[in-house]
């Protein structure tokens, strides 16, 4: 385990998540979802980006009654998802078969810091639950794949508006890597135009 | 207050000055208020300025140390630029106090600056290069026992020049939310400005040391008045210019507080005496400023010329008249109106600065930990009125024509340095960082045109989760009249420098110096007061800092 400042993750995730081709306000969530996974569910900043990389195929989403589904998820219906929730245009969005269900969760988190209130999971009859700053898991639930129904939650008054850690937080060094070198693809690489005009002072400054 | 429509026009941030409000300011004020005593810990250093050294200080309750190392550096890899991987001297700024095994470990990742790794206890690292020519000039002349050459700190106005502050977690640094809520460090930037003014009284108490050492029986020490002409340097560039795009609710704070300090003072419908005896003090001050102004940047010199003879002018005329007027202030700034932005801006400056009784409790406004939420449910037929009560300056360019969109912002590979690019002429434009706000506004104005405007923002986005940035910020627009820069960051007449010179007045820099459109020289707290007169009473008057005051 590494630990991070949550500028880091944040940053460097939503960097991977660019790299990865989601745009930018789409990976400016992941890289929270990745912070908020740091914080309360470390585990899960592994699916995080996970379900950011592409996978060749659409997600199939459709409305049942008041439900949204949704098969093949990624970040951008992920959040999608949430939106309805939030905006109460569905009460509930079923993930089919979702291959990262503590990404999910973490998105959740995320989303709940900003809009306030919170979401809850369910899956496989356990139920966890997320508010800005803190996360319920059953002791059961262990993130493999599985249809998972979330739903939003109500403002919790008990619940503290987001509580970031002053300390930053502990990553696996591997999910740490692969994200530094997804966020590396966003950079340019230097050329001697560029390095002569593109930015700042002169190459020597001796005065 | 004064419509985003004017405010946030580069031209106009272009011409910032710093005010009352600007960080640097409200830093010192608080330095003040606590009667911030700093004390040398550690001055373990050669003759010729070469070791480590320890200053700490306590504000509010919380102790700070600040650990500079430096070393010798060949002529030949001193650069300004974030590309160096040597300094002349190193620096962090720790949360407590730092012991004998702190001081190695830090001393061997400071010196690495963006390659080493930091704990949460430690807020900010830095570095700075000595200005040679100014440095061996001071040095020289204490050691002969003799004052610097006025001519040298006007034209130089420092020893020493930053490169580059971090903080915010950068590195394994502390993220800002360990400070966020104390109050002396609450104001944006400030753990990274308190470390500049040490630093600044570090290149003091070094040239001092160095002379010393050179001539231990005839030195002489700095005046006061010689030390506060003596700021901090510093070479800024393209990096602090996408800062003001990704936190435009910071950046709606920021303006929002000077616009309604300026908007304060020019309702006010009687002048206080001495408000107005303070006014006519510093508009005299403020020529004698811009009269001291070195500039190469054959653009920037015209404009200071310019601005002095305007000075000149209203000093001669419309200001007394105005002053007579009723609004008073008022009549000052529309009277300011007929002049060059620089007179315009300087003049809000100006008749702030004698209001901080009124005006300064709005610098607690000025930072944001909200983060802007989007609303889904709103429908596509209000995201459509919003877009046109507040984005229509973005429909002024045409994609289609190359000079729109010429310019590509990007990180460069090595070290991570800002850059800007031309799309047409250089490679890694796929790779561009998401500053082309207007564009995207555009696109967002088109999708809603063709959509129903009784569906809602999350179906727009389902379909469309490209246009999330867009919807977010119109939205934010509609509360946040300044969070947008209200031109277009692609186009090829875009000038860089005027989004660094208006981020940097609200730091509180001064004697922009531009060196290209791509980065500039400037001074920090110059006319500052000092480690030893941040108590005095005279510890918030250095507002346009003039030679030899203090």
């Amino acid at each position: 385990m590494i630990r991070l400042s949550l500028n880091e993750i944040e940053v460097t995730a939503a960097k991977a998540a660019m790299a990865l081709g989601w745009p930018p306000a789409v990976a400016l969530e992941t890289g929270r979802a990745a912070v908020w996974a740091a914080q309360f569910l470390s585990q899960a900043a592994g699916p995080v980006i996970d379900l950011a990389r592409p996978t060749g195929e659409d997600p199939l989403v459709c409305r049942e009654a008041d439900c949204m589904v949704v098969a093949r998820a990624n970040p951008a219906i992920v959040l999608s998802a949430l939106d309805f929730l939030v905006a109460g245009a569905c009460s509930q969005a079923l993930f089919r078969c979702c291959e990262a269900p503590y990404a999910l969760i973490c998105f959740g988190g995320a989303a709940a810091r900003i809009q306030g209130g919170g979401f809850s999971f369910l899956q496989a009859g356990m139920l966890a639950a997320t508010a800005p700053s803190m996360c319920r898991l059953p002791a059961g639930m262990d993130g493999r794949p599985g249809d998972v129904l979330v739903e939003r939650t109500c403002p919790d008054s008990s619940s503290p508006w987001p509580e970031r850690s002053a300390d930053g937080a502990f990553l696996d060094g591997e999910v740490w890597s692969i994200m530094r070198e997804l966020a590396s693809k966003t950079l340019v690489p230097a050329t001697r135009r560029s390095r002569e005009s593109g930015a700042g002072a002169g190459l020597v400054d001796r005065d | 207050m004064r419509p985003p429509e004017i405010v946030m026009r580069l031209d106009r941030m272009g011409a910032a000055h710093p005010t009352r409000l600007s960080f640097m300011r409200q830093l010192v004020r608080r330095l003040h208020r606590s009667r911030v005593k700093v004390a040398r810990e550690v001055w373990e250093l050669s003759p010729e300025g070469y070791g480590r050294v320890v200053y700490t200080l306590e504000m509010n309750g919380f102790r700070y140390s600040f650990c500079a190392f430096s070393s010798p550096l060949e002529d030949s890899r001193r650069t300004d630029r974030v590309i160096a991987e040597a300094w002349d001297a190193t620096f962090v700024l720790c949360d407590g106090t730092v012991d004998g095994e702190d001081l190695e470990r830090l001393e061997a990742n400071v010196a690495r600056q963006e390659a080493g790794r930091f704990r949460p206890t430690e807020l900010v690292i830095s570095r700075a290069n000595k200005s040679m020519r100014m440095f061996e000039h001071v040095v020289n002349r204490l050691a002969d026992g003799r004052q610097p050459d006025p001519a040298m700190t006007r034209r130089v106005g420092y020893l020493m020049r930053t490169t580059a502050v971090y903080g915010n977690g950068k590195f394994g640094l502390a993220d800002r939310d360990r400070i966020a809520d104390r109050l002396a460090l609450a104001a944006p930037f400030q753990a990274e400005l308190l470390t500049v003014w040490l630093i600044r009284g570090y290149s003091h108490d070094l040239v001092e040391h160095v002379a010393a050492a050179r001539n231990p029986g005839g030195w002489q020490k700095l005046t006061v008045a010689g030390r506060r002409s003596l700021g901090i340097g510093n070479a800024t560039g393209l990096g602090m210019a996408p800062f003001l795009v990704t936190h435009p609710t910071l950046i709606d704070n920021w303006m929002t507080a000077r616009e309604a300090a300026l908007a304060m003072v020019r309702s006010l419908a009687v002048p206080d005496d001495q408000a107005v005896d303070r006014f006519l003090a510093l508009i005299h001050r403020a020529r004698e400023h811009v009269a001291e102004l070195e500039v190469g940047d054959r653009q920037q010199a015209d404009r200071n010329r310019l601005l002095e003879s305007e000075l000149r002018e209203l000093a001669g005329g419309g200001i007394p008249d105005a002053l007579g007027s009723e609004f008073p202030w008022d009549a000052v700034i529309r009277r300011a109106g007929e002049y060059s932005l620089e007179c315009q801006e300087l003049m809000v400056s100006a008749v702030i600065e004698p209001h901080g009784d009124r005006v300064d409790r709005l610098g607690e406004t000025m930072s944001s930990d909200r983060e802007f939420a989007l609303d889904p449910a709103m429908s596509l037929g209000e995201l459509g009125d919003v877009l046109d009560r507040n984005c229509r300056w973005a429909e002024a360019y045409d994609f289609d024509e190359p000079k729109s969109d010429r310019r590509f912002w990007y990180v460069s590979e090595e070290k991570l340095e800002p850059r800007l690019g031309d799309r047409y002429q250089e490679p890694g434009s796929e790779r561009e960082l998401p500053l082309d706000i207007a564009r995207q506004f555009q696109h967002l104005r088109r999708a809603v045109g063709q959509s129903d405007p009784g569906c809602l923002v999350a179906e727009l986005l389902l379909a469309r989760p490209e246009l999330r940035t867009a919807a977010c910020r119109a939205q934010n627009a509609e509360h946040s009249p300044y969070a947008e820069v209200r031109d277009n960051l692609l186009g090829e007449a875009m000038r860089p420098i005027d989004l660094l010179r208006s981020k940097l007045a609200f730091f509180g820099a001064t004697k922009f110096d531009p060196k290209s459109d791509l980065w500039t020289r400037i001074t920090m707290y110059q006319g500052a007061p000092l480690f030893d007169t941040v108590g005095d009473d005279s510890a918030d008057d250095w507002a346009f800092p003039v030679l030899g005051a203090g």
